[in-house]
């Protein structure tokens, strides 16, 4: 093999080499692809004009594409459900509800953690946040460190998998298939390792309650009407919000870019009762500060209305500051991330991948469980927007003709693949020393949390992903099922 | 280095701008979306005579300009993904000699590059007067795709503005205000 066809290898090699430089991955990827372009047309190997069609890609691809558009609504819901304090008051309602439950408050953070899935899609975000609102108060609690810890990492990272996610509506794109089909597909899988997750709380709190002290009986609202209330103001808006976001795109009534934008007003309209509404109703917040010594520390300040709206007025404009910047990131990877794949094509990169994949000779079940490996090991460095936008395309054609005979249909393979390295993703971020979740959860932990009471916690997490793996491996149909019975 | 950095004040000012108006574009979209699905759920006719396909288009119109207006600011905030495994321990002057090294070789190169290649795209789809392949959808296509020349316009000048910050950390000139921006940290 000469130079020119070793092209693809080495622009791939340059690109590892130089992400490390930490200079913003979305330029490397720019540059990279323009001097690789530059080399090629230097050696011959492509053509000036070829360049001239970049533009038209990146319109077709990321422009021009309604699909995509779901990906800053969902971003935008999430933000908004987070900075107007609608997550925090789901979580204290939950703990309260569950304090009778052994683990109760680890069992609230997971089960946040399922029904808030979307908060931003972004690992870092959605980790930094159920760290910041859940850690403090599990360890003034006596958690367990390592406990805590652990079923933080592994909740907040359960959104890249749960829909709506935005990973999945890239895959989807990506691999050229229905997003509403992957997210019904994913929902199973997600199910599962949330109550693998609960299972794991439970039994290990009722073996070692010392783990796990309860919650003092008078926190939070004393009588049944308290209580109701509570679960009105905190717990069923959200639910019911986001039981209508997915209803709809599970029953197939509304495309995920429709769900996305009513569920955004939505979240907004959430957000006025919470800082706006309720307060100027007088209908008491509740807290659960960690100093609370029996009696409810619920500061409710009357405040003119006009100071609560400009309050709110100022949460919404942050939340379309957060969104755009974003959305923004995700985006200029995206161009970035199609100049690059456009001149490893030009190049022969896939002619030279599918050639690399027959002389190895694995056959299907060998190829997956090296792409699953790849994706593993590259999770260690990379985000899923990276390993998605650069990885994906170079693998999706051979994703596409792989043939496992009677264990999966061959239309389906491409769902079943999308799901397994959906929860393989998460599992590398998980995965000490390097996942890169953990450094998210020390980066905003109190300072006693050490990192290896991290690593020690998110241990027994990790085998329970791994048990999903294998369970969704064996059985394809926790995936597919779902897909076939609702929408056919 | 003063005027220069009076320089770069200016491009993050200008690209703020860009950034607030496409903000502004999220918050269409949503409304947009919201009323269409409203509209044609309850089947209540829309406004104007618009159509659900031209609601549609406007859209991705919409997202496609809050991409390109904020992708060169969010540059100036330091929103773009690094790998930071190897950098967060470097000191503050590789940190500036890294950004300096990559704007000029590779963002200005691919800024230009995207913008120039962009150039006959745009015009000619303003000269054959390109509207939507659907029959009820938007004319005038070529604004949505000018959007591609402003998307690599605005990321060269966040490069400029980074350039010129970064040289004058490594000068040891640079506003500590400033420092968090250029080259993160902080966080």
């Amino acid at each position: 093999m000469g130079f020119v066809e070793l092209l693809p290898l080495l622009m791939f090699i340059a690109l590892a080499f130089l992400l490390f430089s930490g200079f913003p991955v979305a330029w490397v990827l720019g540059g990279v692809g323009l001097g690789f372009g530059l080399i090629g047309i230097a050696a011959d190997e492509l053509a000036f004009i070829q360049f001239s069609t970049l533009p038209s890609r990146i319109f077709g691809g990321v422009m021009e594409n309604l699909i995509l558009t779901a990906i800053p609504m969902f971003v935008f819901m999430g933000t908004m459900l987070e900075k107007s304090g609608v997550a925090r008051d789901l979580l204290n309602c939950l703990q309260v509800l569950m304090r009778r439950v052994p683990g109760g408050l680890a069992l609230s953070v997971t089960i946040m953690g399922t029904i808030l899935a979307a908060t931003t899609g972004i690992i870092g975000a959605s980790v930094i946040m159920m760290s910041l609102l859940a850690l403090p108060i599990m360890v003034e609690r006596k958690y367990d460190h390592a406990l805590a810890t652990g079923t933080i990492a592994a909740s907040g990272t359960l959104g890249i998998l749960i829909p709506p996610s935005i990973m999945l509506v890239i895959m989807a794109d990506l691999l050229s298939r229905s997003v509403g089909n992957l997210f019904v597909a994913a929902v199973f899988p997600g199910l599962i390792l949330a109550s693998l997750y609960m299972a794991y709380i439970v039994i290990r709190c009722t073996l070692n309650p010392s783990l796990a002290p309860p919650i003092s009986e008078n926190v939070g609202p004393q009588t049944r009407s308290g209580v109701a209330v509570m679960i009105l103001r905190s717990f069923v808006p959200p639910v019911i919000l986001i039981g209508m976001v997915l209803g709809s795109i599970l029953g197939g009534v509304a495309t995920p870019t429709e769900a996305a934008g009513v569920g955004a007003l939505g979240a907004v309209v959430l957000g006025f009762f919470n800082l706006v509404i309720l307060p100027s109703m007088g209908v008491k917040e509740f807290a659960l500060e960690a100093s609370d010594n029996g009696t409810q520390s619920a500061s409710f300040v009357a405040t003119a209305l006009w100071k609560k709206l400009t309050q709110f007025g100022r949460t919404v404009s942050g939340v379309v500051d957060r969104t755009a910047q974003t959305n923004a990131m995700i985006f200029g990877l995206f161009v970035g991330a199609t100049f690059f794949s456009y001149i490893f094509r030009a190049l022969g990169g896939d002619d030279l991948v599918i050639g690399m994949v027959e002389a190895i000779g694995l056959g299907p079940w060998g190829l997956l469980y090296l792409l699953l490996g790849l994706v593993f090991v590259l999770g260690f460095f990379f985000d899923w927007i990276e390993i998605t936008l650069i990885i994906l395309p170079v693998f999706a054609p051979i994703i596409a003709q792989l043939d496992f005979g009677d264990h999966v249909a061959r239309i389906d393979v491409v769902y079943w693949f999308a799901v397994l390295i959906a929860i393989n993703l998460q599992t590398s971020f998980l995965t000490p020393p390097f996942g890169f979740a953990l450094f998210y959860l020390k980066a905003v932990a109190p300072p006693q949390v050490r990192i290896q009471q991290i690593y020690r916690g998110i241990i027994p997490f990790v085998i329970l992903q791994l048990l999903g793996l294998i369970l969704v491996i064996l059985f394809p149909e926790i995936a597919l099922w779902l897909p076939r019975v609702l929408l056919n | 280095m003063k005027s220069a950095l009076a320089v770069s004040r200016a491009i993050d000012g200008f690209l703020w701008v860009m950034a607030k108006i496409g903000g502004w574009c999220a918050v269409l979209l949503v409304l947009v979306v919201t009323y269409d699905v409203f509209t044609r759920y309850l089947g209540v006719p829309k406004v104007f005579g618009l159509t659900s396909t031209m609601l549609q288009e406007s859209e991705y119109w919409l997202h496609s300009f809050l991409i390109v207006l904020v992708v060169g600011y969010a540059y100036t905030r330091q929103s773009h993904v690094r790998i930071d495994l190897i950098r967060e321990n470097l000191s503050d002057r590789a940190k500036y000699t890294i950004e300096v090294t990559g704007i000029l070789l590779a963002l200005i190169p691919y800024s230009f590059l995207g913008a120039w290649l962009s150039w006959p795209y745009v015009i000619r789809s303003y000269t054959s007067g390109e509207i939507s392949k659907s029959q009820t959808g938007l004319t005038d296509l070529w604004i949505l795709k000018s959007g591609l020349i402003i998307l690599f316009v605005l990321i060269g000048l966040a490069g400029i503005s980074q350039l010129i910050k970064s040289m004058a950390g490594l000068a040891g000139r640079l506003p500590d205000d400033l420092k968090a921006t250029t080259i993160g940290g902080g966080h």
